[in-house]
């Protein structure tokens, strides 16, 4: 009884994390890079300057209102987000036509302005960062709502994945530290489970809080039992779940109180740029109001408190407390935690480290279900069939491929040229077409030469992105490390770093490297000594 | 104060993860071959010292960054502190004497 | 020694309905039964939740959406531990069932 139940989900384990440990890798990829995407946001555009996020509160607010009220004297709300930490390096500001409570988008705009002279910041036009790391939930070409589904139901299934997989791991403590290189198939399932086991807390986090992003729209129906259907049950559930800031404008015309006093105040209660935002309703009006938000990345707890002033006395009218209740306090958590945007350099790191074990576990997931029944397949048949090999080219253009292809992103950013028409979506195509083009070289190649020949590429492109960067900027290396300026060296350094990891992951996979690593068991790994291992590569594979 | 109290803790973590690593009588027979394998007592004591020393990080951590982000970052340490002993027991561990040939290692080990 | 790994080719004769080697019709039953029992099993769990909450509006709903994964994720599995499909969608209709009074309770 045990042990069939065991079997049960050890098969569940391994379908369900083979049908959609692709998306899977896809998503792990690139939300690992988005732990550090404001970094790359900033190395994508050389042009903009150091983060300015020493500039003090009272001298950001008068620069952005005063651009405020240039770019958009009649708007119905005027919203400033302050350069607080490496979330916000610049000062933002955000204007709507009418109201904030209405669902769907308003009319109004956008700008990052210098927080000094309040002049727009000028730079190249790129998807940057911010579209890298949202492609983990935003699947790139994909309708919003279908790519919520597929990643909700990847999440799940990872989910799903994490418990069988604790369940089917007999010696879970046991071999807690245990890793047996050079024994094919052995050594896969002790890395898969290494890197699994070792940052579990991680991974279970990490899948679950995932899924609660877009509870609301996973689960209508529940929302629905609460609120009922339609636009005016989804803007009372918005308002009820963002912000407490009700308010209708009087018509009456009345001078906005002046905000430093109402800054000082709120230093005073959070300590000095701990200001998120400066959100004010009907400025002018007779019934205006300013909501300061405090930072939401001082602690895991995704929320920050919220003082809401009368516009025009300044008198403070209601504390909204960071934390509401024990459940959308746990929520907020949980999103916290996945996010990381209280991480300082240390733990962030620690964040991306733990994120590209998160990585490596789902590769080395897929590539252990290959290796696994090639080697019984050929024992039986003598040679593997099309699903098998299918699986393995696929695992070759998904796990080495998309890494390519990112390298493709950041090239693309530095080498098309500044005024082409759409550059951002540019860069997102050459991103997918390198990809694309990956998938076909895997399909064409011999498995073990594509291995190598797609690490190799990988290894290059991203150790000479620094090289690239000294021929195409002034921000390069030999500049920004003499400064300190760390999110560009950081960036340098990292991509010159992951180049030299995948350098020897290739020297490790050439082609003729007996025993292969990605040959089956120790056993066999010794018998196909005497076949040179590019015949053998090739006879399997015919 | 916060890089100190991180590395501090990242300390106490390896020490406390090679303490436990050392509990188990397969990884120590792996990681000191001369010396002879330890006592009940002796496991248990290791053990002890190991969960003394991650709590330990845990206070650390806790005190240095706050409750909620000491946590976090623990968690964090941990796995980068067993991945070091997950290293040191795959490449560093003491080489056994007939490492040049393909046979199975000399004394069979359960596993 | 590998772990108990799915063998489609085993042959022992097993007692109970081998998911591994059973064939489509079973799996893609089964595979129902998980993805929409478990939609309506979390919906509901997580509908009922809500409402027990003593908690505002939109708090109770965080709550129930709280819950609701992990009663997903326990279904699958579920689902896919039980002895048959059948059995699989008879235990997932029978909680529903056996839910519903509490609903007439909480005055949903």
């Amino acid at each position: 009884m045990k042990d069939g139940f065991r079997q049960s989900m050890a098969w569940l384990h391994t379908w369900m994390g083979l049908l959609l440990g692709w998306v899977l890798y896809f998503m792990f990829v690139t939300g690992t890079a988005g732990y550090f995407d404001t970094e790359i946001d900033r190395w994508m555009q050389p042009e903009l300057p150091r983060a300015q996020t020493d500039v003090p509160a009272q001298t950001t607010v008068r620069t952005a209102l005063r651009r405020l009220e240039e770019e958009a004297p009649e708007a119905a709300r005027w919203l400033i987000a302050l350069p607080m930490d490496r979330n916000q390096p610049y000062t933002s500001i955000l204007w709507q036509a009418d109201g904030g409570n209405q669902a769907g988008r308003p009319r109004g705009g956008r700008q990052t302005i210098d927080a000094i002279t309040g002049d727009p910041l000028q730079a190249r036009d790129t998807a940057g960062g911010q579209q890298l790391y949202q492609m983990h939930w935003r699947l790139h070409y994909l309708p919003d709502s279908l790519s919520a589904w597929i990643v909700g139901l990847a999440s799940l299934f990872m989910l799903t994945a994490i418990i069988t997989g604790i369940i089917v791991h007999k010696k879970i403590f046991k071999d807690f530290f245990v890793f047996r290189p050079g024994k094919g198939q052995r050594s896969w399932l002790d890395a898969h489970n290494v890197l699994s086991v070792l940052a579990l807390p991680f991974h279970l986090m990490i899948t679950y809080s995932g899924l609660l992003f877009m509870g609301f729209i996973y689960f209508p129906l529940m929302v629905a039992a609460f609120y009922g259907t339609g636009a005016e049950a989804e803007r009372t559930l918005r308002a009820e779940m963002f912000s407490g800031l009700r308010v209708e404008a009087s018509g009456e015309p009345a001078p906005l109180t002046n905000l430093s006093a109402l800054i000082t105040q709120a230093e005073t209660r959070w300590g000095a740029s701990n200001i998120r935002h400066v959100d004010i309703r009907y400025p002018g009006d007779a019934q205006a109001r300013i909501l300061l938000r405090a930072s939401h990345a001082q602690t895991p707890l995704r929320r920050g408190e919220e003082l809401i002033f009368h516009g025009v006395t300044g008198e403070l009218l209601e504390t909204s407390a960071a934390f509401r209740s024990p459940t959308t306090g746990m929520q907020d958590i949980l999103l916290g935690l996945h996010e990381g945007l209280f991480a300082g350099p240390l733990l962030r790191w620690l964040y991306f480290f733990s994120g590209v074990l998160g990585t490596a576990m789902v590769a080395t997931g897929l590539v252990l279900w290959t290796v696994k029944r090639r080697q019984r397949i050929e024992a039986r048949d003598g040679r593997a069939h099309t699903g098998i090999v299918l699986v393995e080219r696929l695992n070759i253009g998904v796990v080495a491929g998309l890494l390519v292809a990112i390298a493709a992103y950041f090239w693309a950013n530095r080498l098309l040229p500044l005024e082409m028409a759409n550059r951002s979506d540019w860069e997102l195509h050459v991103l997918f077409l390198t990809w694309l083009l990956m998938l076909v070289h895997a399909m064409l190649r011999p498995r073990r030469h594509a291995w190598f020949e797609q690490c190799t590429l990988a290894a290059a492109a991203y150790a000479l992105l620094p090289l690239l960067n000294i021929l195409t900027t002034e921000r390069h290396l030999l500049r920004s490390l003499p400064n300190g300026d760390w999110p560009l060296a950081g960036f340098d350094l990292t991509v010159l770093g992951l180049g030299l990891a995948l350098a020897v992951a290739a020297y490790r996979l050439h082609p003729s490297r007996d025993p292969s690593p990605l040959a089956a068991g120790a056993a066999k790994a010794g018998d196909g000594r005497h076949h040179h291992g590019t015949q053998e590569a090739k006879t399997v594979e015919s | 104060m916060s890089d100190l109290s991180f590395l501090t803790a990242m300390l106490c973590s390896v020490t406390g993860m090679f303490a436990l690593c050392l509990s188990a009588q397969r990884h120590w027979r792996k990681l000191r071959p001369s010396s002879p394998p330890p006592s009940r007592g002796r496991r248990r004591g290791l053990q002890a010292l190991g969960w003394l020393a991650l709590t330990l990080a845990a206070a650390l951590l806790a005190v240095g960054l706050g409750p909620g982000t000491g946590l976090t970052a623990w968690f964090g340490v941990q796995t980068l502190a067993a991945l070091c002993v997950v290293f040191t027991l795959t490449y560093g561990a003491p080489k056994p004497r007939q490492r040049r040939t393909f046979r199975p290692e000399p004394t069979p080990r359960r596993t | 020694m590998a772990p108990t790994t799915a063998r489609p080719l085993a042959t022992d004769g097993g007692r109970r309905e081998r998911l591994t080697r059973h064939p489509a019709p079973g799996i893609l039953s089964r595979a129902m039964a998980a993805l929409a029992g478990g939609y309506m099993l979390s919906t509901l769990g997580g509908i009922l939740l809500a409402a027990a909450l003593p908690l505002n509006r939109v708090e109770s709903l965080t709550g129930g959406l709280l819950l609701s994964y992990p009663i997903f994720t326990a279904t699958f599995i579920w689902v896919f531990a039980a002895r048959s499909a059948g059995r699989a969608w008879l235990g997932i209709l029978a909680t529903a069932v056996l839910l519903a009074p509490l609903y007439w309770m909480l005055g949903i």
